[in-house]
């Protein structure tokens, strides 16, 4: 379980987060929503280590993660799939998969790259293409493949449907969705498309000016008349 | 017209090989770092005096001595790297900054080879300074042998480099870091050693390229900047992003600036040889003006399609 407590964040000078508090619930879909800039990315960043943490705490199964590198964070076993540049553009798909178990020992790796293209059978065909010819939502499924190669225990999505076709974008979602029932694991989705992210979703939390608006179940949320309507465009 | 004369071509094969394995090293390490390489020809120079240092006092063939220069190529490019450059990529220094640390190391490197050429000169009595080692090459074929074994070198190299690239782990880890470091560092690769790596590489090659030289021409301790002239231009026609780019652009500068200088001499006379740098600079200069992105950036299907459809 991430723990979230009281944290004060952002780049540098410029905070974005004001006292955010989250509990993420294992082998649940967390789902992330808010307006632009309400400071999406910039949660899941700092629980990775990638932002300037003033104060407050994140704790994974009771471990400390701020003040930690991000590959150190990825050996704990938490994935982050940022939006842009998650793959390699001028590597095969299979190479990217080598490089993503690079510290797993060879013949653990090879068999973890055949497991992981069974379950996107969509880039088998893919192999030994070079990863910047796929579409926006094939590169997301090598991106997931990747991050699965590690047997994460936690999965960050920021966006993963941005920039794609509504097909491609539903088959992401039904990927994620796969992920929770038959590997339970947990997953923290930033979604920009926050109906179709809390249709799936099980806890929600809504950010707005980079404070907590809005805590509880996603069902929850999609029927409150008034959050939806204001922050959501919902109706 | 001049007919081929059987030296000219001799000359532009072996200045073409020897070039591919300067340009290739100097491409590898500007993708890697991001660096141009001003120090890349002293690289060569210092082991052009560690193999005339090998041949004249130790007494070994100049082929043998590759393997040392290789070595102290790779090891003088590292400490480049570790101790000069690393440090201010940690600070955040931006490319010229860096570019001019490279000047600065050139200039140590080119005090060091001068002291180096005067030591060997007193102490030894060889000669350092306009000397040549092609009385001491072998024959092959009624052929001097560097004919067979620099462009045998140059071919094995690119392909040895392709093969560590492609099918090596640690290779590829390389094009990743090369792609997206910050990615790379996500996912466990330590972009560092393979940065250092590829300058090793990158000297290594130059150690070779340098410990060839004097079996093809007269060296003295000024050539690297020359050489640095002509390695610059292949780098850039190849697009400096592209090892195989830059290995056609050393084939492609090589032949023509020795073919050039060849025939220009022989139709206009030979005060022309000394202005030779004209001509891989004025392709430089064609490249960055009409095709910036060099050879491999031009995309040749679009262009011949237009041709065919005009």
């Amino acid at each position: 379980m991430i723990v979230v407590q009281n944290l004060n964040a952002g780049y540098r000078r410029l905070q974005v987060l004001f006292d955010v508090s989250a509990s993420f619930q294992v082998g649940k879909i967390n789902v992330i929503v808010g307006p632009n800039g309400s400071g999406k990315s910039t949660l899941l960043k700092s629980i990775f280590g990638l932002t300037s943490v003033y104060s407050g705490s994140v704790k994974f199964n009771g471990v400390e993660l701020t003040g930690r590198p991000p590959h150190d964070i990825a050996r704990l076993g938490i994935a982050y799939l940022p939006q842009l540049n998650k793959v390699f553009e001028n590597l095969t798909v299979e190479e990217n998969l080598l490089m993503a178990g690079y510290t797993l020992n060879k013949s653990r790796l090879l068999e973890k790259i055949e497991e992981v293209i069974e379950i996107f059978p969509i880039i088998k065909k893919y192999r030994k293409t070079k990863t910047g010819l796929l579409s926006g939502g094939e590169r997301q499924m090598v991106a997931t493949a990747m991050a699965l190669i590690r047997e994460p225990k936690v999965m960050m999505f920021d966006e993963p449907t941005s920039e794609l076709a509504p097909k491609m974008a539903k088959s992401v979602l039904e990927k994620i969705v796969e992920l929770r029932d038959k590997m339970k694991m947990t997953i923290i989705l930033v979604e920009q498309n926050a109906k179709k992210a809390l249709e799936i979703g099980d806890r929600s939390y809504l950010l707005v000016g980079g404070r907590v608006a809005f805590e509880g179940g996603c069902r929850e949320l999609l029927s409150h008349p008034q959050l939806s309507t204001l922050y959501l465009g919902l109706r | 017209m001049v007919a081929l004369s059987l030296p000219l071509i001799r000359d532009a094969v072996i200045f073409a090989s020897l070039l591919t394995m300067l340009s290739t090293g100097l491409t590898l390490t500007y993708m890697t770092t991001r660096v141009p390489n001003f120090a890349h020809g002293e690289f060569a120079t210092m082991n052009v005096y560690l193999n005339l240092a090998l041949v004249q006092v130790l007494g070994l063939s100049p082929y043998l001595g590759v393997v040392p220069s290789f070595f102290f190529g790779g090891l003088v490019a590292l400490l480049l790297y570790l101790a000069v450059l690393k440090p201010l990529l940690d600070r955040g220094a931006n490319y010229v900054i860096l570019m001019i640390a490279t000047i600065a190391y050139d200039m140590i490197l080119i005090s060091i080879i001068n002291i180096i050429a005067d030591y060997l000169n007193r102490v030894y009595k060889i000669q350092t300074r306009l000397f040549q080692l092609k009385g001491l090459d072998l024959d092959l074929l009624g052929q001097p042998m560097i004919f067979t074994v620099a462009p045998a070198l140059s071919l094995i190299i690119i392909t040895v480099l392709y093969f560590f690239l492609n099918k090596t782990k640690f290779g590829i880890a390389m094009r990743a870091a090369i792609e997206n470091p910050s990615l790379a560092e996500v996912i466990g690769i330590n972009i560092n050693l393979t940065y250092a790596f590829s300058w090793f590489i990158s000297g290594g090659l130059a150690g070779l390229a340098g410990a060839l030289l004097p079996l093809y021409m007269t060296c003295n301790p000024d050539i690297g900047v020359r050489l640095l002239i002509s390695i610059f231009a292949a780098s850039i026609v190849g697009g400096l992003t592209n090892i195989y780019g830059a290995f056609l652009g050393g084939l492609l500068i090589g032949l023509a600036e020795t073919l050039g200088t060849g025939y220009l001499s022989i139709m206009v006379g030979p005060w022309i040889v000394p202005y030779r740098p004209v001509i891989p600079l004025s392709l430089m200069l064609l490249t960055l003006l009409f095709a910036p992105r060099g050879l491999t950036g031009v995309d040749w299907r679009k262009l011949l399609r237009r041709e065919a459809e005009a």
